[in-house]
């Protein structure tokens, strides 16, 4: 491999990077010039934009030939530094500059191209009309800042207290039971499994039969736990047959599916819940909540949604007062 | 446009876009985490990282971070994430806990399991190294070649 890295003691010259620093530093109005070109009518390439408002960093209006107008994402009018493009992974400035890494490759080569990324087709998808969760779904919105709560996560690096580093805290479970703690108020000190509210330990038993037993069998096993768990908590767990159910006044509605295999090695299970406005979402691991599945869509139904490697799904249900 | 910023470019208009509209231009990928989506195609992979974030007032999950490899797992390009080094370099070291791996590579690229808790590191080669831990703690540290991935769960991992 020929790599490079850039802000380190030696770096090795090359030409992407050397470009890509040079983009990187090109002023705003020089690059927001450079893609009002690159999607304007003015520069000869395929896509066939011609430019009619891109001149102001709101989102730009784009009419392609054939009359449609596009919007060209807000996020894509100006060029970001890699500050901002790195800060996904909360990296200090020393990852960062470590992640600055390139190989060479030829510099006209269009690796997106090469998977098939069309300029013409993404915007004409990006027009389509986004699909969002605002503020007429208060119901996740306020249970996504329930569950963000950093207090409600554990915190380490280098063994000690920091921020944004999690390494516990609610899962998908809790937030299908609508725990955001345990049930004496302290925060979770690791995920919990089905049998835990009843303060059993069944790791070994669920990942056994999840990895080895039939559909059948992992169903009567989680519900067995689940019972325990709500019974616990004073309540009780009653399955209902369709994504359809309406859950009622009081009850807390919540699909179940499993995974025998997965790349982290082992079974896993998760849960979805169903909230007052008809919406899904879920938690995955320790991550914030989410309304999208694994494809990046709204879920309708998680019988039915992009789920991944939870092939097995298992049931809905809704936990009431007894 | 010049010809020496073009993957730069196709970055930055994709970057901060949606998971579902990134997917639905590109097609199914060979493996789907919720996280990062794994493409195979024309002997080259691709693997694009996603996060889910608040953004205003609307929820969205946006592609944040991508890595490109040929089908020798030779890194070509990479822009927005700090891949861990080579596969063997890590997994030659013992780490006890996630602590010490995030001190020595940068934070996790992505946590997996509802109930379990797996995190994972795109590596230089090509390789997903998995950390199956509790409280931190490393319980098996173990790797996978972007192929191995997609050989055994293509199957289960694309969209549907």
């Amino acid at each position: 491999m020929n790599l490079k890295l850039e802000g380190m003691d030696k770096p090795v010259q090359s030409g992407l990077d050397t470009n890509q620093s040079e983009a990187e530093s090109l002023p705003m109005d020089s690059l927001k010039g450079k893609l009002e070109a690159l999607f304007s009518g003015v520069v000869s390439d395929s896509t066939g934009y011609k430019n009619i408002s891109a001149s102001e960093h709101s989102a730009s209006k784009v009419s392609l030939e054939d009359g449609t107008v596009v919007t060209v994402p807000p996020s894509a009018d100006r060029m970001k530094p890699p500050e901002e493009i790195f800060a996904a992974f909360g990296y200090n400035e020393k990852e960062t500059s470590a992640a600055l890494m390139r190989s060479e490759i030829d510099n006209s080569r269009d690796l997106f191209a090469e998977f098939g990324f069309d300029r013409k087709a993404f915007f004409s998808e990006v027009s389509a009309g986004p699909e969002f969760v605002d503020s007429d779904h208060l119901d996740f919105r306020e249970a996504f800042g329930e569950y963000a709560d950093e207090a409600l996560y554990t915190h380490s690096r280098h063994g000690e207290k920091c921020e944004g580093t999690r390494r516990a805290g609610p899962n998908c479970m809790a937030y299908a039971y609508g725990m955001p703690r345990e049930q004496d108020g302290s925060t979770y000190k690791h995920k919990p499994d089905p049998g835990h509210f009843a303060g059993i330990d069944t790791f070994h038993e669920i990942s056994d039969v999840m990895e080895h037993g039939s559909p059948a069998q992992v169903k009567e096993t989680f519900e067995k736990y689940m019972k325990m768990d709500l019974a616990a908590m004073g309540k009780e767990l009653v399955e209902v047959e369709s994504n359809a159910y309406e859950p009622k006044a009081g009850e807390r509605m919540f699909a179940l599916v499993t995974a025998p295999d997965t790349p982290g090695g082992g079974s896993d299970f998760h849960f979805y819940v169903k909230d007052k406005t008809g919406f899904w979402s879920h938690k995955p691991g320790i991550a914030n909540p989410t309304i999208y599945d694994n494809a990046g869509n709204i879920i309708e139904d998680p019988s039915k949604c992009s789920r991944g490697f939870y092939t097995n799904f298992v049931g809905f249900y809704v936990m009431k007062d007894k | 446009m010049t010809e020496h910023n073009v993957m730069l470019e196709n970055f930055q208009v994709l970057l901060n876009q949606e998971k579902r509209v990134v997917l639905s231009n590109l097609g199914a990928p060979a493996v789907l985490f919720h996280t990062f989506a794994i493409y195979h195609k024309n002997n080259l992979w691709m693997v694009m990282f996603f996060q889910d974030v608040w953004e205003g007032e609307e929820f969205r999950s946006l592609l944040k971070a991508v890595s490109f490899y040929d089908n020798g797992l030779n890194l070509l390009w990479s822009n927005g994430i700090r891949l861990m080094p080579e596969m063997a370099e890590v997994m030659a070291n013992e780490y006890k806990t996630v602590d010490e791996v995030a001190a020595a590579y940068g934070e996790p690229h992505a946590e997996t399991g509802g109930g379990r808790s797996v995190y994972q590191y795109v590596t230089e080669d090509g390789h997903i190294v998995f950390l199956e831990n509790i409280e931190g703690k490393i319980l098996h540290m173990f790797q996978m070649s972007l192929p191995e991935l997609a050989e055994k769960f293509e199957t289960v991992g694309t969209v549907h």
